[in-house]
């Protein structure tokens, strides 16, 4: 059984942390872990993914359509992005955060908003929209704390113990930000538990 | 020691080069193979450089194994066709201590010009090629790499793919291998290629891939793994064996790790048991085509001939299963089009390029471009660029236009200027150019990640001035400009069309990824002030967006304070941020 979580959102936000410390959890747990990402061309502002599977042995590291588990999504409209890698169960974590591409604000096209309506009329129930940029203002005066709680949102799905999250974000994170990373990440979980749809 | 990692393809083979004893290792930045390097610079115990082109990478490399230490050169597909020459001829001539060329395939075209499947550099050249597929493998075939070369006396490749280089999985480590340097004693016969040398040593090389395919008749690396079913088996290697392996359970599959030259027996055998061979590889059909020599060409199916394009995935696989062996219908539900707007890549808030990029528009130059960051010039807003084809082109392609008659600014970057367009530069001078040439210096190797070269500040290495190496080809009209003083800038770029004579623009300022501190504060626009002419919006900058009403406002955390929008706005409603 292969477990599959897709991330995706704008060069630039962070992914790569994120998706570190998400496989890093899923590596402390002792399990077969691969983690794809493209670098170079595209993350200079353009749209971003992170695939990671995991499992007691995973062969491809890319994700089959309609195979998704879990998405974290760091911004919204790039959630719509990969309609065929989720199935009506398919759990989703999205920032309520909206960044503008060119094409948008150069009047070219509209952008969506009614990302979580568009999801629903696809048969997707699962949806945790979180302001997440606010929430760290908020409780840490930091932004670049958004990504942490995320995490912890959708740690609160996944059937791992806390600990190799903990490892993980020790790893993956520099030290003096390690504490603030624990305390977001558990805000997070918090907020995951609390709100189970 | 055998401590469970989590690495990248391309940090499993820097590690394994340091495991291998490797002192020498050389490349030019190329995605998807530039963190090789980087990871290698480091470790302790290994001299690494970023030479200027991958031709003088292979030649360091190979000089370095020549003289008695293990080397390994690293590069990306396109990379060695600019190592072309000396990879060929370094077949003939042989090594000492072994060299390992790393040669990193871009299926699906992520951040490449082209698609080419490099595995045709194993017949054409006579290299043996293995093809791991993930980090473990990686850093296993690093080793028998360097233990293949030495035994037989010849440079290896290890293909990697994108996806190989760029996913993460598990591996061990193991400790460094020391390694005695191997005596140098000179050869002539062997290792300087005037004709009748040369066809005595392409007599050793034809035995030495003879020895070579026995090798790999035997080798343990190529694998086997046994299906129930009896009317199919698979041939795959690399990360294709990866998808044939998740899609394919039931089925039979032979695993090749070494590609080049192909273990005929060994495939022969394996076929002999099934009813028919399906070929999984991605691109080329390069081991459909050389296993035609072996089994009966009824008995083989290659995968659908548009599949040679893009890179192959678990759901590609299966449709190839589906459709051409079992004959049900695959999955062909249509994609959700949900018509979303585009989010191409754009230059960096602050990048030095940008204002170039708007005049050279406004201007309607015809642009003969090159290879980096200032790619992003071919997008919208821009569209400036009429032409990218390889390193160094811009400026000889500008003086093929200029004596085609037709005007053209050749634009460029430092790090490709020192790669090969240095040499155009030298071309279009001696033979009565006209062209124009506009160098962006930004002072580093930037879309790879920001790799120094030799126009970047001293640090570990030397710098060299553009400049300086400009005026010394004897071009008298070479001007210096800051990229951010926007008004002088326009003067120039506007005054290229009238030059008489080769022109050479340096335009400069430090990538904003390698600054340390920004121009100015964040700018504001001033609503009051502001008509909505969206003029500011076309020099393509992410810090400025709209609100509900269309009205442009600029994020304060992106900006990075360059000042080009404040400049070309008609009224001055672009303020310094206090």
């Amino acid at each position: 059984m292969v477990n599959n979580i897709f991330i995706s959102g704008v060069g630039g936000q962070g992914i790569i942390t994120a998706s570190r410390i998400i496989s890093g959890a899923f590596f402390e747990a002792g399990f077969d872990v691969k983690k794809a990402e493209i670098h170079g061309l595209s993350q200079r502002g353009g749209s971003v993914v992170s695939q990671i599977r995991y499992g007691d042995k995973v062969f491809s590291p890319i994700i089959p359509k309609a195979k998704c588990e879990h998405v974290l999504s760091l911004e919204k409209m790039e959630t719509l992005r990969y309609m065929e890698l989720y199935n009506s169960k398919t759990r989703f974590v999205i920032n309520d955060l909206k960044m503008l591409p060119i094409t948008v604000s150069s009047g070219k096209f509209d952008y969506p908003e009614n990302v979580k309506d568009i999801l629903f009329s696809r048969g997707i129930n699962d949806i945790k929209l979180i302001d997440a940029d606010a929430m760290a203002k908020k409780e840490f005066s930091d932004s670049r704390m958004a990504n942490t709680i995320l995490i912890g949102v959708m740690s609160s799905s996944i059937d791992i113990d806390e600990n190799n999250w903990i490892s993980s974000i020790h790893k993956n994170i520099k030290n003096k930000y390690i504490e603030k990373n624990i305390q977001a990440f558990k805000l997070g979980k918090k907020y995951g538990v609390e709100n189970v749809k | 020691m055998d401590k469970r990692q989590f690495l990248t393809g391309n940090q499993a083979i820097a590690r394994c080069a340091w495991e291998a004893g490797v002192k020498v290792a050389c490349a030019y930045p190329g995605t998807p193979s530039t963190e090789i390097v980087e990871e290698i610079d480091k470790l302790e115990d290994i001299s690494s450089e970023w030479s200027v082109n991958e031709k003088v990478a292979y030649e360091v490399a190979y000089g370095a194994a020549l003289s008695g230490s293990r080397a390994v050169v690293c590069m990306k597909q396109v990379g060695l066709n600019v190592a072309a020459d000396p990879f060929f001829t370094s077949i003939y001539t042989g090594v000492n201590a072994g060299l390992v060329l790393v040669c990193a395939d871009e299926p699906g075209v992520f951040s490449s010009q082209n698609e080419q499947d490099n595995r045709n550099y194993g017949p054409f050249a006579r290299i043996p090629i293995l093809e791991p597929a993930d980090s473990e493998e990686c850093r296993l075939f690093m080793k028998e790499a360097f233990e293949i070369s030495e035994r037989f006396d010849t440079p290896v490749m290890i293909r990697l793919t994108t996806r190989v280089c760029h996913t993460h999985t598990i591996t061990g480590l193991n400790i460094r291998e020391e390694v005695k340097k191997h005596e140098y004693k000179k050869d002539a016969r062997k290792r300087s290629m005037i004709p009748i040398y040369a066809l005595k040593r392409h007599e050793i090389v034809e035995e030495r891939i003879r020895e070579l395919k026995k090798f790999n008749e035997e080798f343990a690396c190529n694998k086997i793994f046994q299906g129930t079913r009896k009317d199919l088996c698979i041939i795959s290697s690399g990360m294709a064996s990866q998808h044939v392996l998740e899609v394919a359970e039931d089925i039979s599959i032979l695993k090749l790790a070494m590609s080049y030259p192909m273990p005929d027996d060994l495939i022969g055998d394996f076929c002999s048991e099934y009813e028919k061979v399906l070929v999984v590889e991605e691109n080329d059909d390069f081991i459909y085509n050389n296993i035609l020599r072996i089994i009966n060409k009824e008995k083989v199916i290659k995968k659908p001939d548009h599949m040679r394009v893009d890179e192959l995935n678990p759901d590609r696989v299966r449709r190839i299963l589906d459709e051409n062996i079992d004959n049900t219908s695959s999955d062909n539900t249509k994609q959700d089009d949900l018509s979303l707007p585009p989010r191409p890549p754009q230059m960096c808030p602050g990048c030095p390029h940008r204002a170039a990029f708007y005049l050279l528009r406004k201007y309607k130059y015809t642009i003969t471009g090159d290879i980096g960051c200032y790619g992003l010039g071919v997008l919208p807003p821009f569209e400036a660029m009429d032409t990218i084809i390889c390193m160094g082109a811009s400026v000889s392609m500008a003086h093929g236009f200029d004596k085609g008659n037709k005007d053209a600014v050749g634009v460029i970057g430092d790090s490709t200027f020192f790669h090969t367009g240095i040499n155009s530069l030298i071309n279009s001078y001696y033979n009565n150019g006209r062209s124009a040439v506009v160098i962006l210096d930004n002072s580093i190797t930037a879309m790879t990640g920001g790799q120094v070269n030799p126009s970047s500040e001293k640090t570990k290495t030397r710098s060299v001035s553009i400049e300086n190496v400009v005026r010394s080809i004897g071009i008298e009209d070479v001007r210096v400009i800051d990229a951010y003083d926007y008004n002088k800038l326009d003067k120039e770029i506007k005054a290229l069309k009238d030059r008489e004579d080769l022109r050479v623009l340096i335009v400069r300022q430090p990538c904003v990824l390698i600054r340390k501190d920004r121009p100015s504060k964040p700018l504001f626009i001033d609503k009051e002030e502001c008509i909505r002419c969206g003029i500011c919006l076309k020099v393509g900058c992410p810090a400025i967006s709209v609100d509900q009403e269309k009205r442009p406002f600029i994020i304060g955390s992106f900006c990075f304070g360059c000042g080009v929008c404040k400049s070309v706005c008609p009224k001055g409603a672009i303020k310094d941020g206090e």
